[in-house]
């Protein structure tokens, strides 16, 4: 499958721009600020959507402008550890302020980790399937894969990938961990988007694969066969495999030409 | 007395188009701009069936009126001013 | 096959339930929900209070499936085996207590939150069993258990995994009971799937796993596959994010994709396991999908009045019963329903009838607009 486009939004922006300012700045923004979200505009009956809803939405549809594609026959999978937890204990919120029958069905109905693929879906008019992948070892590994084998099984010829997490309470509190190892503590927040292919197009970056060695980057969750960034910058989130992934493809694409 | 129950009812339809705009994530209307007698749902201010049970919520935890105790909901729900008229009638807070 | 929920614990249990009478869902007696919604609940679980109910509920699940695939973990190291699990709860730390100590600026014990770092399904089956494959949890609300049991089946079809431990467990929860309750979709009675009174939900837990097996790696260990997956399909609505689309559009395709994956055309399925929750929207809409793809002579019923909604067990707890149903060559009648609904062309079956046919279908839909479709065959 290739790489045919690419969308991102961080504490520095929305777009490559972005991107590359991530990397270049030698401490990026940790967080997305209120005004780069609702810098977005959306359409009336998506606005109840939540952070972690509107940070997929523009990664997704970034991507989407990025590819020049249309999203006939184009699923969607969302790879996500902690989904909108944010919302998550805000509905935790209201069950301790107000009594079973007074809590907020919205919030209720945000707090669930594939909200964020049926606001994209509609937003960005996704008709094959909708995944939404979690785990917290790798989690843009697994959706990746499952991109992968959704391609070649012919359940669409497109997929939107995005991999978010949102660095909130729960994040930072993980991040305090001891044990187990491997939550990111210097992160930055940040949601990428791709638009994957099972055909090349003018406008693809790379091949890229789950699975396959030869001539693509290998996303296992190790940094891909392409010469590793000269920047260093703590882009650990959960999503460091997603950053990495994305800023090896623009690498590969500036090598290309 | 007409006076003084055409002033309490204008104070809640104030009152009730802002908390909508408030509880609804309404960013794109003003509550001025939401007429009295405009229809909430279908078409006018264009709710759906998630806002519907969202002003049930905002019932309870504003006016302490339990969604059990809501009948004739349609027609209830229709306007600012049937609301209105029924928060009046049934608030317990 | 292996699975857990009000309707026994246990394939022989369960589907001798199916076939009598449903129990009738209770007020929680574990969940101070100061709702009285009846629901679904277990009894008394052997090694509750030990972890999450949930990975509980799924091990005994998956234990069943190995022994009946003859399976262990030393058997399992020699393969590649993947984990697809689907689940709502477990993705959440939903541990009130905790939250409400730290909320108020105290430091409370970490156990919960330790406890939820170690909880992924997925990557704890992986790690109990010491497996190399892919271990992918899947968070698609209602139809996590169906999506995780097609996905799995396509790493096998893809040559990625010789087995695949598939399936899906939740347990009920406070924040899903007073979640499900604001939206209106509980019924203060025992649910009645496609009736003309129904008058909504009632929630449930349990888990149900399936070991998903090439055909030919399953021969060269000696063991006879039980029941093919045949064909997968999954569908966005793209169009609420809690309402179905009244036309049943996305279900249909759905359908649509799972007949053209397994070579199929409609007139092939003998009879449906319908998602058939017992809601207003879910249940019209769903029978006028079906009624669309199948005409109005199709056999279907749902097994939600033995076990409340389940969540993302529901989708692999629902396959496996399939599964047993097309095994025996009969359905039961479609339990809780009694007179047909005006805002539906079809009804489910009313009394035992005999499969006729070799394939059967089982559907699944999810808020959000996630539907999907697993088509298996008996053999």
């Amino acid at each position: 499958m290739f790489i045919s486009g690419i969308g991102f939004i961080s504490g520095e922006g929305i777009g490559l721009q972005a991107l590359r300012q991530t990397c270049a700045s030698p401490v990026p923004a940790p967080e997305i600020s209120d005004e780069i979200i609702k810098s977005y505009k959306f359409p009336r009956d998506l606005r109840r959507a939540d952070r972690f809803s509107r940070m997929c939405m523009i990664a997704g549809n970034e991507a989407l402008r990025d590819s020049g594609m249309e999203t006939d026959n184009c699923g969607i999978i969302v790879a996500t550890a902690l989904g909108p937890h944010e919302t998550t204990f805000s509905f935790l919120g209201d069950l301790i302020d107000y009594s079973g029958t007074e809590v907020s069905p919205t919030k209720f109905s945000h707090s669930v980790h594939n909200a964020a693929a049926s606001y994209t879906s509609i937003f960005c008019g996704i008709d094959a399937f909708s995944l939404t992948v979690v785990g917290f070892d790798n989690p843009w590994a697994k959706g990746l894969l499952a991109a992968e084998i959704m391609l070649a099984q012919e359940q669409a010829d497109k997929v939107l990938l995005i991999g978010a997490d949102e660095k909130k309470l729960l994040a930072e509190l993980l991040g305090k961990l001891d044990s187990p190892p491997g939550f990111p503590r210097d992160s930055i927040e940040c949601a990428v988007g791709m638009l994957l292919s099972a055909a090349e197009t003018p406008e693809s970056y790379c091949r890229v694969s789950a699975l396959e060695e030869k001539d693509a980057l290998i996303f296992s969750g190790k940094t891909g066969t392409v010469k590793k960034l000269p920047v260093s910058y703590s882009g650990n989130v959960f999503f460091g495999s997603a950053l990495d992934c994305a800023v090896l493809a623009v690498q590969k694409r500036l090598w290309k030409n | 007395m007409s006076n003084a129950n055409s002033a309490v009812n204008e104070k809640m339809f104030s009152e009730l188009k802002a908390k909508l705009v408030e509880w609804l994530s309404l960013d794109d209307v003003t509550p001025e701009e939401i007429g009295t007698d405009d229809a909430l749902f279908g078409q006018g201010l264009g709710l759906d069936s998630l806002d519907s049970v969202e002003i049930v919520v905002m019932l309870q935890r504003e006016y302490g009126i339990s969604s059990k105790e809501i009948s004739r909901k349609k027609e209830v729900f229709s306007s600012v001013r049937t609301l209105a008229q029924y928060i009046l009638d049934n608030r317990t807070d | 096959m292996g699975c857990v929920s009000a309707a026994g614990t246990g394939l022989s249990a369960s589907l001798e339930k199916l076939f009598s009478s449903p129990e009738t869902p209770q007020v929680s007696r574990r969940i101070a929900d100061n709702l009285s919604l009846p629901v679904f609940e277990l009894g008394e679980i052997p090694g509750a209070g030990t972890k999450q109910l949930t990975g509980i509920l799924l091990d005994m699940a998956l234990r069943e499936a190995l022994d009946n695939a003859k399976l262990n973990r030393d058997k399992l190291s020699g393969f590649r085996v993947g984990v697809c699990l689907g689940t709502t709860v477990a993705c959440q730390l939903n541990a009130l207590d905790y939250y409400r100590e730290l909320r108020a600026g105290k430091s409370p014990d970490n156990a919960p939150l330790r406890a939820f770092a170690g909880s992924s399904l997925a990557e704890a089956v992986k790690r109990d069993l010491n497996l190399s494959g892919p271990a992918l949890s899947i968070a698609n609300a209602c139809a996590s258990g169906a999506d995780a049991i097609g996905l799995g089946g396509l790493f096998i079809k893809n040559g990625v995994c010789d087995l695949v431990i598939a399936g899906g467990a939740d347990e009920l929860s406070l924040i899903s009971m007073t979640g499900f309750n604001s939206l209106g979709v509980c019924s203060p009675a025992p649910c009645r799937p496609f009736d003309a009174e129904r008058q909504g939900l009632n929630l449930g837990e349990g888990a149900g796993v399936v070991i998903l097996e090439a055909e030919e790696h399953a021969r060269r260990r000696g063991v006879k596959p039980e029941i093919p997956l045949s064909g997968y399909g999954s569908k966005a609505d793209g169009y609420h994010i809690t309402a179905p689309k009244p036309d049943g559009s996305g279900l249909i395709s759905a359908i649509r994709k799972a007949l053209e994956q397994a070579e199929l055309s409609p007139r092939d399925i003998a009879f449906v396991n319908a998602h058939g929750t017992g809601t207003d929207s879910n249940d019209s809409s769903e029978a006028l999908a079906l009624e669309t793809v199948f005409g109005n002579t199709i056999d279907f019923l749902s097994t939600k009045r033995f076990t409340g909604h389940t969540l993302g067990a529901a989708g692999a707890i629902e396959c496996i019963f399939t599964a047993q149903m097309l095994m025996k060559n009969e359905i039961s009648a479609s339990a809780g329903f009694e007179k047909q609904a005006s805002d539906m062309n079809i009804a489910p079956v009313r009394k035992l009838t005999p499969v006729k046919g070799a394939y059967a279908l089982s559907t699944s839909l999810a808020f959000g607009g996630c539907n999907s479709a697993l088509i298996l065959k008996r053999i």
